[in-house]
């Protein structure tokens, strides 16, 4: 208590000089967006092959130092678990919060799996996938019925009673304690044992959700989403069939979180219900809103930020949730449409002179708020 | 045994109408999930805490002493964190009340430290019977403070001329503005009336379990939304029966049927209730037109 | 032919009444009116037509089918397309984007098809394109095809949405008011783009309140009044009848 005058000032200090960052920083996004936005095609695939040759050859760069290597590593399966959500919340425009609930099932699959029955990682990432993917289809069919806000209590429930069965059903799960143990995957006879084994099975993964994301996004069923996202009874009155495509969104989103989880068994070898809870989908949700909903290369840098940004504020250790929470809310009132916008990102020229109105994209629409 | 989990889930659960009634105020004005409201009860907790424990104040005045700090917290919490985003996009007002809620936890953590803070015993722990129905003078407090502060609730939103105003901005914020309502100000009392509730119930909170901790607004304020929903959000009414559905639910629940998914009771009701009754127990559906 | 046609259809809500017990039918290739007073049913008579409502009582039959107790979207696929009254863009995408979402229900490529690209995915999306190119130069909206629809003027975002629903390749087009809030000239345009459109050989059904809109292209009008068809008939027709005069002017029927 004695020490509240100290925070008070070091807070505002924070919010000053945060507010100002991210005011610079917006016009580089902007800046950024554009360029990607008015590529042609034929550099914008160079521009691709580059960051997939600098990829591939970082962890050899970075191998000297193992603790920048493993955030490399988690920074990409989180960017594969944003990209998951984003196919619901960025593409169908239905406000999950209990995305870590996939995540978690994908996990504990893998871990029993491969602790009790020695089944090989492989199928074992596959059989994650299909359980969570099933998971998502018991979820998605209530948002036949259930919008927004409810929609929102809903999942955060899921995640919850999810959580608690982790927690209480010991004989399975051995509750809080958790499943330790869980062997390192085996590609043709050789084991993935280092960090450097790990980044390029987790860059395999996320090369795979980015090259999903991009084809769906640029197709009939990507416009589907969105126009169900926009809008829902007009998409219906075009001819689409929002429910079916709601759970498609769903069962897909909820089937790439599961391979993260399984992923991530492996990587630590361990998995708790810590793991997975409510703050988890939070996290999630927040590189994708923060990213830019529905936009690929700014959930992807949405990701890649907030994983290294606690990490880089570790320096101010006590602060640094403290300064994340006026982050999230100063990025919202500065910037909106999230780091990379989707719509500007489109390179769809907004006619000013009649005010290119985006403030009346929903991304859910309220009962009667009009 | 029976009787006496029933008095304590009445305890529990009006204490849960307590905050779910300040969530459906502010859903019902700007429908927005005020994920900080958690958080604000949380805080009107350590600001009646602190008042006790550092300034050696009786527990009334600390009490209210709580509720007015809470009160301005809401009002600037609305004014710099929500109004700036009204036009924007829903989902990121959501995001800005996720951020707040995670900011306010951690300056509890910086101010107060993140251990858990014990509450001094302010009210004797005398134990009444009635017919057979036992209860602790401390419960008792609970359900007549939260009753009294419901009813005066009511009493503002039902006679007032304020009252009438955020009646009229609940309905359409924008209908309101052009009859000349002050819609800003209707927001800000909102969020300062719902505050103060909140800010109330964590100290009756703290109170009965003895303890503050920043953490504390976590979990309290999930379930009371979750009461709110149950209750038909919006609804004021819903809202107290929300929490005392709940109350009285988790208390038995945990008694009967395993304590370990004591959590977990709230969030089967919810879902349950919310397939058979989409929009609550006291809801109104309205359908958008087209 | 007969494309649509209802049979003693009523709906309503709680104790009122919108719709009550209206026949009523569109022959292919005609421009149908439906007008009447504010409130008189004409909106929820859409609504009931394209399955936002079902009928508390009462058939739909469009080319032969029930479709009253089909979902919208099914209804679209059948065939009727509609526009809203009050204007429902998908403010994320540009014109074009708006336009290809109509192409949604007559392409059908799956989830496997979309990922590996398959031959059948990509011919199909590109005869989607080539069509929607096509009804974007028929509506002249070449110059803003790749602006955000919903940041156009008022006028042109309607000829998106019209551009929109004819791209579901519909039978029956169902235009909720499309000139509202448009000036004398651009009601003119707008008046021709209908013609236009009929004479592409669809059927269209116009809720309108302009009456020299709706007399100068209509082959019939059918007039509602509180839930009730009042009069059908020729437009000239329909102008001189008491009862429509009266529940436009409030004179007692005498």
């Amino acid at each position: 208590m004695g020490n509240l005058a100290d925070v008070l000032i070091k807070l505002s200090i924070a919010t000053v000089i945060l507010y100002f960052v991210i005011k610079i920083l917006s016009k580089g996004f902007d800046k950024i967006t554009d360029i990607i936005g008015n590529m042609e095609g034929q550099t914008r695939r160079k521009l691709i092959y580059i960051i997939v040759g600098i990829l591939l050859i970082l962890p050899l760069l970075i191998s000297r130092y193992p603790y920048i290597l493993r955030t490399s590593v988690v920074a990409i399966m989180y960017v594969v678990l944003a990209l998951s959500l984003n196919f619901v919340l960025g593409f169908a425009g239905q406000l999950s919060m209990g995305h870590s609930a996939f995540y978690g099932i994908g996990a504990y699959v893998t871990a029993l799996l491969m602790v009790n029955f020695k089944i090989s990682f492989w199928i074992a990432l596959i059989a994650s996938a299909i359980v969570a993917g099933f998971f998502g289809f018991l979820l998605g069919v209530p948002t036949l019925r259930l919008k927004g806000d409810y929609l929102a209590i809903t999942t955060i429930g899921f995640g919850e009673i999810l959580r608690l069965i982790l927690v209480n059903w010991i004989k399975v799960t051995r509750g809080p304690a958790g499943i330790p143990g869980i062997p390192s995957p085996k590609i043709f006879g050789f084991t993935i044992s280092n960090n450097i084994g790990y980044y390029y099975l987790i860059l395999l993964l996320a090369f795979f959700t980015v090259f999903i994301s991009s084809r769906l996004l640029h197709s009939r069923l990507g416009q589907g989403f969105i126009a169900v996202r926009d809008d829902e009874i007009a998409a219906e009155a075009m001819g689409i069939n929002s429910t079916y495509l709601k759970i498609l969104a769903f069962v897909l989103g909820a089937a790439i979180a599961g391979m993260a989880g399984s992923f991530f068994a492996t990587f630590v070898h361990y998995v708790n219900p810590d793991n997975f809870t409510y703050m988890e989908s939070v996290t999630i949700l927040c590189m994708v809103v923060l990213g830019g909903l529905g936009s690929i290369p700014g959930v992807i840098l949405g990701a890649i930020v907030l994983t290294i940004l606690p990490e880089a504020l570790r320096g101010i250790a006590l602060y640094r949730y403290a300064i994340y929470g006026l982050l999230l809310i100063l990025m919202m009132i500065i910037r909106p449409g999230g780091m990379i916008d989707m719509d500007r990102l489109k390179g769809g020229k907004k006619n000013e002179d009649f005010g290119g109105n985006r403030s009346n994209k929903v991304i859910w629409r309220t009962n009667s708020s009009k | 045994m029976f009787l006496e989990q029933l008095s304590n889930g009445i305890a529990l659960g009006s204490l849960y109408a307590l905050t779910a009634v300040g969530y459906t105020m502010v859903y019902g004005i700007i429908r927005l999930i005020n994920f900080a409201h958690g958080d604000i009860y949380m805080m009107g907790a350590f600001f009646a805490y602190t008042a006790i424990a550092y300034f050696n104040l009786p527990l009334v005045p600390s009490f209210l002493i709580g509720m007015v700090c809470a009160a301005l917290l809401g009002v600037f919490i609305a004014k710099f964190a929500y109004t700036p985003v009204f036009n924007a996009p829903k989902i990121n007002l959501f995001l800005c009340a996720i951020g707040t809620a995670i900011f306010l936890e951690n300056f509890a953590m910086l101010v107060w430290g993140p251990e858990t803070q014990s509450f001094p015993t302010m009210i004797k722990n005398e134990i009444y019977t009635f017919g057979g129905f036992k209860f602790t003078k401390l419960q008792a407090v609970i359900l007549i403070t939260s009753i009294l502060l419901v009813l005066i609730l009511s009493y503002i939103v039902k006679k007032t001329k304020i009252g009438r105003a955020m009646r009229c901005a609940s309905q359409d914020m924008v209908a309101a503005r052009l009859m000349g309502i002050n819609t800003n100000k209707v927001i800000f009392i909102t969020f300062a009336l719902g505050s103060s509730l909140g800010a109330a119930a964590g100290t009756l909170v703290a109170m009965y379990y003895k303890a503050v901790y920043p953490m504390m607004g976590f979990s309290a304020g999930l379930k009371a939304f979750v009461s709110a929903v149950i209750g038909g959000i919006g609804s004021i009414t819903g809202a107290m029966f929300g929490g005392l559905i709940m109350g009285i639910a988790e208390s038995l629940g945990a008694a009967y049927i395993s304590s370990g998914y004591r959590d977990a009771i709230a969030f089967i009701i919810l879902i349950i209730i919310l397939l058979f009754k989409p929009t609550g127990l006291f809801g109104k559906t309205v359908k958008e037109k087209v | 032919m007969k494309i649509l046609e209802a049979i003693g259809v009523t709906k309503s809500f709680g104790g009122l009444t919108a719709v009550n017990n209206v026949d009523f039918h569109i022959n292919e290739g005609e421009i149908v009116s439906l007008i009447g007073p504010n409130g008189a049913g004409k909106t929820t008579f859409f609504n009931l037509i394209t399955g936002v409502y079902e009928p508390t009582s009462g058939v739909i039959n469009f080319l032969g089918k029930e479709i009253h107790k089909l979902k919208p979207f099914d209804i679209t696929i059948t065939g009727i397309a509609r526009t809203f009254q009050n204007i429902r863009l998908f403010s994320s995408m540009t014109v074009f984007e708006n336009i290809m979402i109509g192409q949604f229900c007559r392409t059908e490529a799956n989830l496997a098809n979309v990922i590996f690209k398959t031959k059948k995915a990509t011919v199909e999306q590109e005869k989607a394109r080539e069509k929607v190119q096509r009804i974007i130069e028929f509506l002249g909206l070449e110059s803003v095809a790749n602006e955000i629809a919903t940041s156009l003027p008022y006028g042109e975002q309607r000829r998106v949405e019209i551009g929109r629903a004819l791209a579901t390749e519909p039978k029956l087009l169902l235009l909720d008011e499309p000139a509202a809030g448009m000036n004398t000239q651009e009601k003119v345009e707008m008046q021709s783009l209908i013609r236009k459109i009929r004479d592409e050989g669809y059927t269209v059904l116009l809720i309108e309140h302009d009456m020299k809109l709706v007399m100068g292209i209509s082959d019939r009008v059918a007039v509602l009044d509180y839930g009730n068809k009042i009069a059908e008939g020729k437009p000239n027709e329909v102008q001189r009848d008491e009862r429509v005069i009266s529940a436009y002017l409030g004179k007692e029927v005498g």
